[in-house]
């Protein structure tokens, strides 16, 4: 995945504070250690100026300084954060971008972005003296003090403008070459002598060293920087890294941030591993490297508060701890995937390959009695009987990871219900439900003289669709005869377990629905000679409200076939009973394998879909209560988004019972073409519905 | 010396044999007592012992007793029928007109057309599902040339020297045939309806082919179908517990069978 680092340094170079050094009075607790303070932990800062945090820079002796911008007056504001006072604010003219701390001399260095620039202050922010000029810097990606050496890193172009972004942009790499330089200035001499570093990005230090971030080849480095040898010490790579917005080490273990991440990652740089801290606010920064001994501490910049990041409070993200496993999933065609798999492989580093089983569940049934452990991951629907079958049997791992737990508290309650055994263990993991609906343009039916209460029970719905025949202009679109009638019969019992087809309502559905089938086209036998009751696999793929009134769909075919979305509106089909009934959907279904040799990395890799809701998920599930869930992915202003919401709020999974090609559709086929009266098929159906049941 | 001789020859009986058994023992013996294995557990993911619950639950199970049912009236009623037939055509294959002997080959023939085909056949000759004949009559047409073969073979075999001296000592045709050739082919009668029992606990495909569905009319649902169903559910344990219990009968019928050869023989 190609990140342009357009919004590299909007606002912050930061990393992270963390020394492994001992402060100078030896004892941590006492030193000016500002991190392990408790004053310091989950404090917020009261500012008067609300702005953006551009930096800020530990101090020492429990305090921290702030340069951040005013959102009011425009202008850079530099504020001393002292545990339980307020922020004492300065406010100045010129443009401050960046700021560090020299511990020993006891003042800030900070580059004015206006005058271009690197100014020595006291204390009090006062101007010093100009410890160096750079006329071609645009702004600086980083600054350190460490050993009476100034260590900087600015890039010359403007790292905003779209027109620079797409002139320096490597098609193939994402890398962006923004003319970036770094420098050390003795601040004795002011002898200034450029650093032998290749495509640099960033600077960081921490514990008494420091770090550069670099491109080299195709990939991203994450580089110690031997002062002695002026030479780069290659720590960590990844193609995909991008740059990283928040770096710290401490005792082996670098953190760090991946810019557009909302997680503070950690690597043992001993063992390899690496995690996930998610966390919801990225920042930090903290150059006095040599008093940090404890965990970072980050500045939030949204709301402007300090807090310790604690690691027993934020639970690390298992699916980065298995970066560079591969997994299997198993589906029936991997190009209608239900999780965006290349997309979670670059992000998360596991990888996972899709197994076709073009015969669909009987292969995947018989891999899984079978206790075959080359699929890790097999996705199912509830259209077919299988889901019901290995809820019953016992054919999945249970789910304990955190997330997806999370995740399913946050969908309505239906989708728990279905998930949960009943031992109350998690069996699966919901990936995309598939809610069919009416969709409907209200202008059309009032043309038609057609209430929308008309549609809501199967009765006045009938009568509806006489209306919308006779009229001729318009027409009722679905996909196949079969799906509609299946999912009325599914909303007559939405337990589906023991359906009772021997009744008078059954009846009048299915003469009705399947005895009108001729008005169904089917592409292979030519148009209809009504356009009414199209098929929508034929070449009428542009409905509009041109020449629509009602289609029954689900939402993603919908959008797929007609091309006025947004003037639609949808409801849930209609019931065959006037009692109040949930509205079925099906859903789609992951389940780790009981057999599976890699079961913890399939769980992380589950865990991270739930983590990021709709972010890996090929379509829009309609689980959510949380409407701000839909953000980007749904447009939320369309018409039929209120009406698919509420039919999402009152659905219920309809677990398939009978196999709908194989011990339905037949036997449908046979009626049709006359060979079977109805009484026969009914006879027939529950037959085999009480065979199913208790064989 | 003997001895020496014999121990030599077993070893080489035995390694010559090797291939054979360990075929016989990777293919059929470890996955039947893996089987037997699943039958006696509750999950294959678990793995919880459970004794002979599942043997239990399959023997009280209406639709197991059903398809068991189905499967004996298949040798009750299509096995006999069969032989008598294989006997009838061997008959006039082996003492009829000799020319008709080159056909005998062409009885083979059912069993090399692919049942799907054949099936498309029967089913626009057979439309009515009432009654299972239509089963039992395919079964019959696709099983009889084997039958037939082993009879003529086993009717041709008999040294016509035999007879000749029964004629000589008096005996007329009926005493010939009812003191010569019925014992002479009753091994390879035995053998042949053995055979056929096995092969009528095989009929599902064609079955399945001519009703195309899990749940055939209930004169038609036999223990494939119902083993079939279990597995369609994930339901090994049932799977496992009645192909047990299936192979079970079949063993029983076997040593019957053996018994009542060896007896017959003696």
């Amino acid at each position: 995945m190609k990140k342009p680092l357009s919004l590299i340094l909007s606002l912050i170079c930061i990393s992270f504070s963390l020394g492994g050094c001992q402060g100078d009075n030896g004892n941590a607790m006492e030193n000016d250690d500002i991190i392990v303070r408790e004053s310091f932990i989950f404090d917020d800062i009261e500012l008067e100026s609300k702005g953006i945090i551009n930096s800020f820079t530990i101090m020492g002796d429990n305090r921290a300084a702030l340069l951040f911008m005013d959102n009011n007056t425009q202008k850079s504001c530099f504020g001393i954060y002292e545990s339980n006072k307020p922020v004492t604010e300065k406010e100045i003219a010129a443009g401050y971008s960046d700021i560090c701390y020299d511990k020993e001399e006891g003042c800030f260095y900070a580059f004015n972005s206006i005058e271009k620039e690197i100014h020595k202050m006291d204390n009090s922010f006062s101007y010093v003296s100009t410890v160096t000029k750079e006329p071609e810097a645009f702004e600086i990606r980083g600054m350190d003090v460490i050993d009476g050496s100034l260590y900087y890193i600015y890039c010359t172009k403007n790292t905003y403008d779209p027109n620079v972004q797409l002139e320096v942009l490597e098609e193939s790499t994402g890398y962006c070459d923004f003319g970036e330089a770094a420098y050390c200035v003795d601040i004795g001499s002011g002898e200034k002598s450029p650093l032998e570093i290749e495509k640099p990005i960033c600077q960081y230090a921490s514990g008494g060293k420091l770090y550069y971030y670099t491109f080299s080849g195709e990939s991203y480095y994450l580089n110690e920087y031997d002062r002695e040898n002026n030479r780069l010490v290659s720590l960590y790579t990844d193609r995909d890294m991008s740059y990283i917005s928040g770096f710290a080490v401490h005792s082996d273990t670098l953190y760090y941030i991946k810019w557009g991440d909302s997680v503070i990652s950690k690597k043992d740089m001993k063992s390899g591993d690496a995690f996930y801290i998610p966390l919801d606010i990225v920042v930090c920064k903290g150059s006095d490297f040599k008093s940090y001994k404890s965990e970072p501490i980050i500045l939030n910049r949204a709301d402007m508060s300090i807090r310790k990041l604690s690691e027993a409070k934020y639970a690390e993200s298992e699916s980065f701890k298995f970066s560079g496993e591969s997994l299997v999933i198993g589906y029936f065609y991997k190009y209608s995937m239900p999780i965006d798999t290349k997309k979670l492989n670059e992000d998360i580093g596991i990888t996972a390959s899709v197994y076709e089983y073009p015969i669909y569940d009987n292969e995947m049934k018989l891999k899984l009695l079978a206790c075959d452990s080359d699929v890790d991951i097999y996705i199912f629907t509830t259209n077919r009987r299988i889901g019901r079958d290995i809820r019953r049997m016992g054919c999945y791992e249970p789910l304990a990871n955190e997330a997806i737990i999370d995740e399913l508290d946050d969908c309505f309650d239906w989708v728990r219900e279905y998930s949960a055994n009943d031992n109350g263990e998690i069996w699966c993991m919901p990936i995309s439900a598939n809610q069919q609906a009416l969709f409907y343009v209200p202008e059309n039916l009032e043309r038609l003289g057609i209430d929308i209460s008309e549609l809501k029970s199967f009765e006045s719905f009938w009568a509806a669709l006489e209306k919308i025949r006779m009229d001729g202009r318009y027409g009722f679109f679905s996909r196949a005869t079969q799906e509609f009638g299946e999912a009325m019969t599914a909303s007559y019992n939405i337990n589906y377990s023991f359906f009772d087809y021997d009744t008078d309502i059954f009846r009048n559905m299915f003469t009705r629905v399947y005895s009108d089938w001729l008005l169904w086209s089917n592409p292979a036998e030519g148009s209809a000679e009504n356009p009414l009751f199209n098929n929508m696999n034929s070449s009428k793929k542009n409905i509009s409200t041109e020449n629509a009134a009602v289609i029954f769909d689900n939402l993603k075919l919908f959008r797929n076939d007609v091309t006025d979305c947004e003037k639609w509106c949808a409801m849930g089909i209609p019931n065959l009973t006037d009692s109040e009934e949930k509205y079925p959907v099906s859903i789609e279904f992951a389940i780790i394998n009981p057999a599976s040799k890699k079961k913890e990395a399939a769980e992380a890799y589950l865990g991270h879909i739930a983590q990021n809701r709709l972010k890996y998920r090929s379509t829009t599930p309609f689980f959510y209560k949380d409407l701000s869930t839909y953000d980007g992915c749904v447009d939320k202003s369309a018409a039929y988004f209120e009406g698919l919401y509420e039919l999402s709020e009152n659905s219920q999974v309809y677990d398939a019972f009978l196999e709908i090609k194989e011990d339905y559709l037949d036997d449908v086929a046979a009626y049709q073409k006359g060979e079977m009266t109805i009484d026969e098929y009914i006879a027939n159906i529950e037959r085999i519905s009480e065979m199913t049941e208790n064989e | 010396m003997k001895k020496r001789k014999s121990i030599k020859w077993n070893t080489k009986c035995k390694l010559c044999l090797l291939p054979s058994l360990m075929g016989t023992a990777i293919f059929f013996v470890v996955p039947y007592l893996r089987v037997l294995y699943y039958s006696l557990i509750d999950n294959q993911f678990r793995r919880n012992f459970v004794g002979l619950d599942n043997y239990l639950e399959t023997l009280k199970n209406e639709y197991f007793r059903l398809a068991l049912i189905n499967s004996v009236l298949i040798i009750v009623v299509a096995v006999p029928v069969l032989i008598l037939l294989a006997l009838l055509i061997s008959l006039i294959l082996s003492f009829g007109i000799r020319r008709l002997r080159s056909l005998r080959t062409a009885f083979i023939l059912p069993m090399l057309i692919p049942t799907a085909s054949v099936v498309l056949v029967w089913r626009t000759i057979f439309t009515d599902t009432a009654t299972p004949l239509p089963i039992y009559l395919l079964f019959i047409w696709k099983n009889i040339g084997i039958c037939i073969i082993l009879l003529t073979a086993a009717f041709t075999s008999i040294d016509e020297t035999i007879y000749e001296a029964a004629r000589l000592d008096g005996a007329d045709a009926f005493k010939a045939h009812t003191r010569i050739t019925v014992p002479m082919i009753m091994p390879t009668v035995l053998f042949s309806v053995l055979l056929s029992i096995v092969n009528s606990f095989k009929v599902f495909k064609e079955s399945y082919l001519f009703f195309g569905s899990n749940y055939p009319p209930d004169h038609s649902y036999t223990l494939q179908y119902y083993m079939n169903n279990n597995f369609l559910k994930l339901d090994y344990q049932s799977l496992a517990t009645s192909a047990v219990l299936t192979s079970i009968i079949v063993f029983v019928i076997v040593i019957v069978g053996i018994i009542i050869q060896r007896r017959w023989d003696t």
